[in-house]
């Protein structure tokens, strides 16, 4: 600043000075500064003539008195020039200080502000969005940016910009250069520098070891100073903890949402699974899951069905969480329509199904689920399943040790077109399968010792003579104690089927038309095989009633309608606890015969015919004929 | 019902499988008037994969045996599964019908006889 600015505060200092001088006979006093006239007294008195000259070298001050040739007055204007110098150079120095006080103070007002903004800025965004609009604005520069890289994502970065947006390539641009260089805060345009950024400089923000962040301040008119870093670096310093919370605030929300969405998955698929047991004559049903704290993919289903036999599934979707659980909900699901819907359920079927209809989705993520699926035909006790790697699956009888059964199949979900297999084995009183999932078997206890399936076959051994609902309970129980305080690590489900009675019948009928010719016979042997094994009737007894059935059909084709005659023969087939009732009626030509006059033809005769009636005679204990209304009927009935 | 006709040595062989009922009994029937008015009148049939017969098929196989036996051959039977087995049983026709344990044993039968 020229020291003549200053000289306002000091005109009376000088006045003083010049009244002196005037007073010791001067006729006017001038002070110069490098040669020009800052100030005069009096004004208007002229300047010519002698004149005292003393001269400040330091500061270019000069002392002009005129009037004066006196040159013992010369060192007291000396000294008077010099005092004024180092007067007015101070005033100067505390002017420039007062000026940078000021502007510091600024500062730390903005930074103060800044601190109190964004105390309330929790989210990552709003914080980093004050940041950038403050940073450039304190900066005097026209934009800011700011980066966050963050382990395993995609890095975070925001803009302020007074005129036009950068493309954020850019600003990434930028924030490698100095990570690249973390020395060097100031870049300008020297080719480094991405296109629209003339010179920039950054300042990494303080936050946790893997994660890396900085703000930049970009395109400054002028370069950026050193103070100009001094105060980035008090704001990135401050800003550093604050975003660390944001951060840990980010990844909180993002976990409670995940918990959210955990628990809202678990929620799913316990209401997948049956809320109630079906309760059926003679047969004991109790199925329990219990879930690890991590979603999983076990799942079971029971279905009992009017006219089907009992279906039962259990499985394991490998892996956990939300994968698994949505897999799981989609295999449940298939499984579910297919055990109920598909026209005749056997359990291989079932898990063909269960492999073409999921696969795609299982190779998607390269998971796959292990299966076991069974049919408990309720008349005959007889128990089909398949097998598709899961264990352990323990079968028990009163008679015989606990025993594995083997899974003779692959999972469900690995490969294109396999073909399932179904095996059998014949329930009777007494006997209880267990299918569990390997939750069981691999629970641990404290000392990391696995439960095992030994174990497993020792508890059921003890708990057999218990109810479906007691032998769960127990094995539940069992593995509880053995596990300690070790955490469950997986989901625990079991399928328990017990048989509490000796088989029994179910009572069921089936009718159906077809036309008198030979093809359409076999329908009705396929419905009376069907129905029979159903309701539970002895398997020779229906071998027999579907022969006496053919039989009778083929007589009726060949003899009440004549070969090649249409018509239609309407038939009904009972099954009831201990017979079989065939009833067929048809509207063709009244039977010329005399059942009690019909007798097996002698072998010897080699007879080309006749035998169809005699063996219906022989099969079954009652066969009846009616004509009433131009309608045969005819009734066999075999007991057993 | 699959068939397959096969020869061994003057042996018409004719291996059945499936159900044998009357819906199937025409081409068994055509098949064995074939062979006996060619002459060719030792014919065994294998009712290994037959689970079912009724006695329209029973009685085809008598045309068949009686055919035979004029031309001076014979029907024979083999590998009779038990629903069949009782059949036979139950006509008594097992009486009637040469019935053999398998293929071989019947085929031996022919060459004793030859």
């Amino acid at each position: 600043m020229p020291l003549a600015d200053l000289l306002p505060l000091h005109q009376q200092d000088f006045q003083a000075l010049a009244a002196t001088w005037l007073r010791l006979g001067a006729d006017s006093v001038c002070l110069l500064e490098n040669g020009q006239v800052i100030a005069a007294y009096p004004l208007k008195q002229s300047q010519d003539g002698q004149k005292l000259v003393a001269r400040d070298a330091a500061t270019g001050l000069e002392l002009h008195l005129y009037g004066v040739n006196n040159h013992q007055w010369q060192s007291n204007a000396e000294m008077q020039v010099k005092l004024f110098g180092r007067m007015l150079t101070s005033e100067n120095e505390m002017e420039a200080l007062t000026a940078s006080l000021v502007e510091t103070q600024d500062r730390l007002v903005a930074l103060y502000d800044l601190t109190r903004a964004t105390r309330r800025a929790i989210e990552v965004d709003d914080l980093l969005a004050l940041l950038t609009v403050e940073s450039s604005r304190l900066l005097d520069a026209s934009g800011a940016f700011a980066v966050v890289y963050l382990p395993g994502q995609a890095p975070i970065v925001r803009q302020h910009h007074s005129q036009k947006a950068l493309p954020e390539a850019h600003l990434l641009a930028a924030a490698t250069l100095y990570r690249r260089d973390p020395n060097r805060r100031t870049f300008k345009d020297g080719g480094t520098l991405p296109v629209g950024m003339r010179n920039v400089i950054m300042s990494s923000l303080p936050v946790r070891d893997q994660v890396f962040a900085c703000l930049g301040v970009f395109n400054k008119s002028g370069d950026f100073t050193a103070p100009d870093g001094k105060l980035l670096k008090a704001i990135t310093d401050q800003a550093g903890a604050k975003l660390d919370n944001a951060l840990l605030y980010q990844e909180a929300i993002q976990r409670a949402r995940i918990d959210a969405e955990m628990n809202l998955a678990r929620q799913v698929q316990t209401a997948l699974l049956p809320q109630t047991l079906p309760k059926l004559d003679g047969i004991d049903i109790h199925a329990v899951s219990i879930p690890a704290l991590e979603v999983g993919g076990d799942f079971f289903d029971v279905a009992a069905m009017p006219n089907r036999p009992l279906v039962f599934l259990l499985g394991d979707v490998t892996g956990k969480g939300l994968p698994a659980a949505l897999l799981m909900s989609m295999t449940h699901t298939v499984a579910h329509s297919a055990v109920r819907y598909m026209p005749f359920v056997a359990p291989h079927q079932v898990l063909d199904r269960l492999n073409k209809d999921m696969l795609d989705d299982y190779s998607a993520v390269g998971m796959f689920t292990t299966a076991f699926v069974g049919t408990l035909d309720l008349p005959s006790r007889k128990l089909m399943y398949s097998n598709a790697g899961q264990s352990p699956i323990l079968y028990a009888s009163p008679t015989h040790q606990p025993q594995l059964l083997e899974a003779a199949d692959i999972p469900v979900g690995v490969f294109d077109g396999y073909t399932y297999t179904s095996h059998s084995i014949q329930l009777s009183l007494g006997d209880v399968l267990v299918a569990m999932t390997d939750g069981f078997n691999e629970s641990r206890n404290e000392a990391g010792e696995m439960f095992g399936i030994e174990r497993l076959k020792d508890e059921l051994q003890k708990l057999q003579r218990g109810s479906a609902r007691e032998i769960a309970d127990g094995l539940l129980a069992a593995i509880s104690t053995f596990a300690g305080n070790h955490p469950q690590d997986d989901d625990r489900t079991l399928v328990v089927l017990k048989i509490t009675s000796e088989k029994g019948i179910t009572a069921m009928q089936t009718n159906l038309t077809i036309s008198a010719q030979y093809e359409q016979l076999r329908l009705p042997a396929a419905a009376l095989r069907e129905l029979g094994t159903r309701a539970g009737a002895p398997e020779e007894i229906i071998g027999l009633c579907e022969l006496a059935l053919q039989e009778l059909l083929t007589n009726l084709v060949d003899h009440a309608y004549g070969k090649g005659l249409a018509g239609q023969i309407h038939i009904n087939i009972r099954v009831e606890p201990a017979h079989i009732q065939i009833k067929t009626e048809d509207s063709g030509q009244p039977a010329q015969i005399n059942l009690d006059s019909v007798s097996m033809p002698d072998p010897g005769a080699l007879m080309e015919g006749g035998y169809g009636m005699a063996i219906i005679k022989n099969l079954m204990d009652d066969v009846s004929y009616r004509r009433e209304n131009d309608l045969n009927t005819w009734v066999l009935t075999r007991r057993w | 019902m699959e068939i397959i006709k096969k020869t061994s040595g003057s042996i018409a062989i004719l291996q059945l499988k499936g159900r044998f009922d009357a819906h199937e009994v025409a081409p068994v029937a055509a098949w064995m008037q074939t062979q006996v008015d060619a002459g060719l009148a030792q014919v065994l049939i294998d009712l290994e994969g037959v689970n079912f017969i009724d006695s329209t098929a029973l009685s085809s196989l008598v045309r068949g045996l009686k055919h035979c036996r004029e031309k001076g051959g014979e029907l024979r039977l083999c590998n009779l599964q038990q629903p069949v087995r009782v059949i036979f049983e139950l006509t008594r026709l097992d009486k009637a019908f040469s019935i053999y344990a398998d293929q071989a044993t019947a085929l031996a039968a022919f060459q004793n006889i030859e």
